[in-house]
């Protein structure tokens, strides 16, 4: 599998995401900077993602950062490696293949 | 019930503690606001006029008698403010249910909207009929007829609620003497220095939630989700241009 070189997600994980920052009791007073800093967080670690290996920490990292009552519910594929190593890979950090041009 | 409780399993007062007070997880506060909204529609059902004063009694009276069997359905707890047990963050779930459309808030009054209706009755059929959640919604009926009959009565009931205040000597006060500690100059301290009230004697209450599928369902929709969001990317970049 060749590694991501860029993160998109879509509106669902955002509308989620930002309500979460918005509603949660720990209020947050800015709730579309704390947003912003979540997703160039999980942006940063995707790019720095070698092989899958990496992304199993990914999916790790954001249960943590945004912890909704179902991630499955975002799911969109697990990936696998040559070896049958499946890392679940969410909406949030939908993985666009590479561009046989890029 | 009161008259059978005994020193050592009365409610205690604690300082706040952020990760023990309020929820921990999105799912814990989505469950709380699952609860309110259902209280909302237990209201409509039996055609009981519900105000943030009687929500918040009956909540907090079905998670005190739930306490007695070591189960607990909320995970914002209550503090003392003059109107007895509180906790604005049971506001700030009204607000969220209203900013999704599920309900209306008229002066102190709160009643369920068309959407709100609708909502419940879907969520409903979709818990198992063996689940815990509806043995909790069956108690917080009896609580909500209870509460809105006569409103006075279960503030009184509250106030004389004794308690082991843990912050002072482990001393038992009632609630209305708390009340009274309260410094007039600080009406608006900050959250941690609020006495927050532990209803359970034990540490680990065996918790009720709505299953994992209904809390996602009711994320979505106070989050404003549509089917179609689940289709349509956005780069990073673009998020806040």
């Amino acid at each position: 599998m060749e590694t991501p070189s860029k993160c998109i997600t879509n509106r669902a994980f955002i509308k989620k995401a930002y309500h979460f920052f918005k509603y949660y009791p720990l209020t947050h007073k800015n709730p579309e900077e704390m947003l912003r800093k979540t997703l160039l967080n999980i942006e940063h670690l995707v790019e720095r993602s070698v092989s899958i290996n990496d992304l199993t920490p990914i999916s790790k990292e954001m249960k943590t950062m945004l912890p909704l009552a179902d991630f499955s519910s975002l799911c969109q594929e697990e990936v696998s490696d040559e070896k049958g190593k499946i890392v679940e890979i969410y909406d949030l950090v939908f993985l666009p293949p590479k561009s046989p041009n890029s | 019930m009161m008259s059978k409780m005994t020193i050592q399993n009365l409610p205690k007062i604690e300082r706040f503690d952020y990760s023990k007070h309020l929820p921990q997880s999105s799912a814990d506060k989505t469950s709380d606001v699952f609860f309110v909204l259902f209280s909302l529609y237990i209201a409509e059902r039996e055609q009981k006029e519900l105000t943030q004063l009687v929500l918040e009694k009956a909540l907090f009276k079905t998670e005190q008698e739930l306490a007695t069997e070591n189960i607990s359905f909320l995970n914002t707890f209550f503090y003392v403010n003059k109107l007895g047990p509180h906790n604005n963050v049971f506001y700030k779930y009204l607000d969220e249910l209203e900013g999704a459309d599920l309900i209306d808030k008229e002066g102190n009054n709160i009643s369920l909207t068309a959407k709100g209706l609708n909502t419940c009755v879907d969520l409903l059929e979709k818990i198992p009929k063996n689940s815990n959640v509806l043995n909790i919604l069956v108690k917080l009926q009896a609580k909500i007829k209870y509460c809105s009959s006569n409103v006075r009565r279960s503030v009184d009931e509250t106030h004389e609620q004794k308690v082991i205040d843990t912050t002072d000597k482990n001393e038992t006060k009632t609630i209305n003497q708390l009340i009274a500690e309260i410094k007039p100059e600080n009406l608006f301290e900050r959250g941690s220095q609020f006495k927050y009230i532990n209803l359970f004697s034990s540490s680990n209450p065996q918790k009720v939630s709505p299953p994992p599928n209904i809390l996602n369902k009711l994320e979505n929709i106070l989050a404003k989700v549509d089917e179609i969001d689940f289709q349509q990317n956005i780069s990073f970049e673009n998020l806040f241009a």
